[in-house]
């Protein structure tokens, strides 16, 4: 009996050790006919979709990370100008009484962006601002501006751009102002920022003949652009040169910097936009859509009939939702580039900003530009909205809410992208749905 | 390709590509030495063992006796079609039963056996996506299995005609996963069943001679309801989306047939028992189809053959029983022209564990193939090996020799 005993006690030890529910790998390919699924996944690319373009009211360009001056003509946009308001801050207040003026000058420096055609020559005025560069909001738009004294012009740079060589520039710039700061500065009536603003308010720099050329990127950092008083001085022996040096004034909250940037417009309906809830559907402008960084254009997508993905029949679930859609191949020239990426923003019914569209991860998503070969046709923006497209289907929380498109740091840049919208009858934008159903109800 | 898993990667509780159909591979396994007489033995007679395949039997459990059997199992199956070849091997419970007699005619038992399996892993299958000509991979799997728990009567009428009813609570939980991905996207589908339901059935023997007896099993149709909870998640965007969280539903029953059984067992020149039997299985009446094919009704035959030397040796080696057995089994699926059809080949012994006791460790082989390699369909080859413990216990007995 002591044998039977063990013999079970042995047993129902190697069962329990034996029958766990470990589960099963496998990798035997059981063959199509095997048997059906209860999953059925389809494509389509017939959900409506919305596009149209949207002028964002105006967007700050105090924080812009450049200097952008310079104008082109384009067919679409009209004269697009670029001019950039600033205020100056000398590095000191201490000349010595037997300083000598000699002469003032400023440099700029290429920082590499540029669009339109950089061939011609390159102008640029320099005028004194009548009032501070102080905003009368909290901040300085791209549809700001400064009074400047319209009969005195400071300098002017005339040269022909490398942008690429990030080349700098520099002019002299006129005597009387230079020998005016530096006997204020001398004679000690100029102590401090605010007495130095009170007599010199700031500078602009205008592209003074709007012709089509190119609008050009300086760089915006520490002792680029630099405002510079050359004077001598006697040592024991020699006259020895020196500089006094005003930089762009960085005091306070808000930068005393701005880019304005206009356009006269040739697209009459682009004209006709009064406030940014208001949207020109892309049968409305030759079923294109426009994107413009510097003028505030974007390209909006909306999905009004989302919610008719339940007219399928059973339960079903969104897998993937991409956007698709071409650049206006006429449009655009190699003067008049693409951009590579187009950043994407959530807005609401009103079109205003949410927030930048990011993935689940919180990586920013862009449509990233395809360019298979050189052929048009086979360039094209891509985007993954599937998120998006999934909150939208499944929550209320987004009804009606929208995407815009804007080039990436759009706040530093005239980029410009026409685009087919969704009734094209060539490349239609399209949206395309990978909808799975998990359920027959 | 081929593809050999190796032992430790593929334990655990796996079983047939088919197993996918109904509520999985019905187990053929029983108890003691029936294993290796083909599963035979609806007409056998046994005072020392338990004998599942008639509740008739349970009349002869000798008065003072209790009787035990554990078991378990090890296969090492083989699956093959056009494409593939895969191995595995794994270990399963097999039973556990104890019976005992009630009063001079009666007897009763207790018996928990696995009543089907389901472990089955397909990969790789190819679905058209709609609305393009694309394709996409999902993957199903199952995991899963109901067990028998049958509570067995048998009483003598006369002593030569025994009757048997038996009540079969059949319960189980099966497990099935549907998974794919599509680009950047994932979906996974799991649906956990909880199945229950009771099967009622009845046996009798007959002694037409001393040494022939006749028996017959019915087991009546049952519907088994179906409780499940379906998890859906997907990965969209990287990020993982609740679909169906604990979604509860009545699925549709499944169905049971009513099963016929007839057998005869008959002992010859002392030494060795013959049995035969033959079991059909209503399918069709169930009205149940799957996506391979239709429920058809099924035919079992088995014949088994066993060898022990009569009476009380002294020498052990005397003492050890050999049986051997076949069985063909018709299937319940028809595939296109094809049935579903396997068959099994089985052999054993029996060892004596006392020279007094009447207790036997019972050790069988069985090799079987069940389908064939088609256009979809799988050939399986599997060997199993099990072991029965096999124990009697005389209560009153023993105590005197002690």
């Amino acid at each position: 009996m002591r044998f039977i005993t063990s013999c079970i006690v042995l047993l129902t030890a190697i069962l329990i050790s034996c029958s766990s529910d470990s589960y099963n790998s496998s990798d035997f390919v059981a063959g199509e006919g095997f048997t059906n699924s209860n999953l059925k996944v389809i494509t389509f690319d017939t959900l409506t979709l919305k596009t149209s373009t949207v002028k964002l009211d105006s967007f700050v360009t105090g924080d812009a990370s450049r200097i952008l001056v310079g104008s082109y003509t384009d067919p679409i946009f009209g004269t697009v100008t670029a001019s950039s308001y600033f205020e100056l801050e000398p590095e000191s207040y201490i000349l010595d009484h037997d300083a000598v003026y000699d002469s003032i000058t400023i440099s700029l420096k290429l920082d590499g962006y540029f669009y339109n055609d950089t061939t011609l020559t390159q102008k640029i005025e320099i005028r004194e601002l009548l009032e501070s560069v102080v905003p009368t909001e909290d901040y300085f738009y791209n549809t700001s501006s400064i009074a400047y004294s319209s009969n005195q012009i400071l300098g002017t740079l005339s040269f022909t751009p490398r942008p690429l060589q990030k080349d700098s520039i520099s002019t002299r710039l006129n005597d009387s102002l230079g020998l005016n700061l530096f006997e204020r500065i001398k004679e000690k009536s100029i102590t401090d920022q605010a007495g130095f603003r009170d007599y010199f308010k700031g500078m602009v720099l205008l592209a003074p003949e709007q012709d089509n050329s190119c609008i050009l990127g300086y760089a915006k950092d520490a002792g680029a652009l630099t405002v510079q008083l050359h004077y001598t001085q006697e040592d024991e022996d020699n006259t020895v040169t020196y500089t006094l040096d005003f930089n762009l004034s960085a005091y306070g909250s808000t930068t005393p910097f701005f880019n304005a940037i206009t356009s006269t417009y040739n697209l009459e309906s682009l004209t006709a936009i009064t406030s940014q809830e208001q949207e020109v559907v892309d049968s409305i402008t030759e079923n294109k859509t426009f994107v413009h960084s510097g003028l505030g254009l974007a390209t909006k997508f909306s999905l009004p009939t989302i919610k008719s993905l339940d007219d399928i029949e059973g339960s079903g679930s969104l897998l993937s939702a991409n956007l698709k859609f071409y650049p206006s191949a006429q449009d655009h020239t190699n003067n008049l580039p693409l951009n590579d990426s187009l950043s994407v923003y959530l807005v609401d019914r009103k079109n205003v900003i949410l927030n930048q569209l990011t993935s689940a991860s919180s990586s920013a998503i862009y449509a990233v530009l395809n360019k298979v070969d050189s052929e048009f046709n086979n360039t094209y923006y891509e985007a993954d909205i599937s998120t998006f497209a999934d909150l939208l289907y499944t929550t209320t929380d987004y009804t009606d809410y929208g995407l815009l498109f804007l080039p990436p740091n759009n706040n530093s840049t005239v980029d410009r992208n026409i685009l087919t919208g969704s009734n094209a009858l060539v490349n239609p934008a399209k949206i395309t749905i990978n909808y799975t159903i998990y359920q027959n109800d | 390709m081929i593809y050999f898993s190796t032992f430790s990667q593929s334990e655990g509780l796996t079983n047939s590509p088919y197993s996918l159909y109904g509520l999985g591979t019905i187990n053929q396994t029983t108890l003691g030495r029936y294993n290796s007489m083909g599963y035979t033995g609806i007409g056998q007679k046994s005072t020392t063992d338990i004998n599942n395949l008639n509740a008739a039997n349970f009349a002869l459990i000798q008065k003072g006796t209790f009787l035990y059997d554990v078991g378990l199992r090890g296969n090492y199956n083989t699956y093959e079609n056009y494409n593939d070849l895969e191995s595995k091997a794994y270990f399963n419970f097999s039973n556990l039963a104890f019976a005992f007699p009630l009063g001079n005619k009666g007897g009763m038992g207790i018996t928990l056996l696995p009543y089907t399996d389901v472990g089955y892993t397909l990969i790789g299958k190819q679905n058209n996506i709609e609305g393009s000509t694309d394709t996409y991979e999902s993957n199903v799997d199952g995991l899963g299995g109901l067990t028998d728990f049958k509570l067995n009567f048998g009483y003598a009428l006369l002593p030569s005609l025994r009757l048997g009813v038996s009540a079969s609570l059949l319960f189980g939980n099966i497990e099935q996963t549907e998974s794919f991905s599509l680009e950047s996207s994932a979906f996974t589908q799991e649906k956990s069943t909880n199945y229950s339901g009771f099967k009622i059935g009845t046996g009798l023997q007959w002694d037409i001679t001393k040494n022939t007896t006749l028996g017959s099993t019915i087991n009546f149709p049952v519907n088994l309801n179906g409780n499940q909870i379906t998890n859906t998640i997907k990965i969209v965007d990287n990020a993982e989306v609740a679909v169906q969280e604990d979604e509860k539903s009545k699925v549709n029953g499944f169905t049971l047939p009513m099963e016929l059984g007839l057998g005869i067992s008959t002992v010859f020149k002392n030494n060795w028992t013959l049995n035969v039997d033959y079991k059909k299985n209503y399918w069709e009446q169930t009205n149940q189809s799957e996506f391979l094919g239709s429920y058809i009704d099924q035919d079992v035959f088995g014949v088994g053959l066993a060898y022990k030397k009569e009476g009380r040796n002294l020498n052990y080696g005397q003492r050890i029983a050999f049986r051997t057995g076949y069985t063909y089994d018709t299937g319940n699926l028809r595939v296109g022209g094809n049935s579903i059809n396997g068959q099994q080949f089985t052999f054993g012994i029996g060892l004596p564990t006392s020279y007094r006791s009447g207790s036997m460790v019972n050790l069988s082989y069985a090799y079987g193939t069940r389908g064939k390699i088609d256009n979809s369909l799988i050939k399986e080859n599997y060997h199993m090996l099990t072991l029965n413990l096999s124990l009697l216990d005389n209560w009153f007995l023993r105590r005197k020799i002690n």
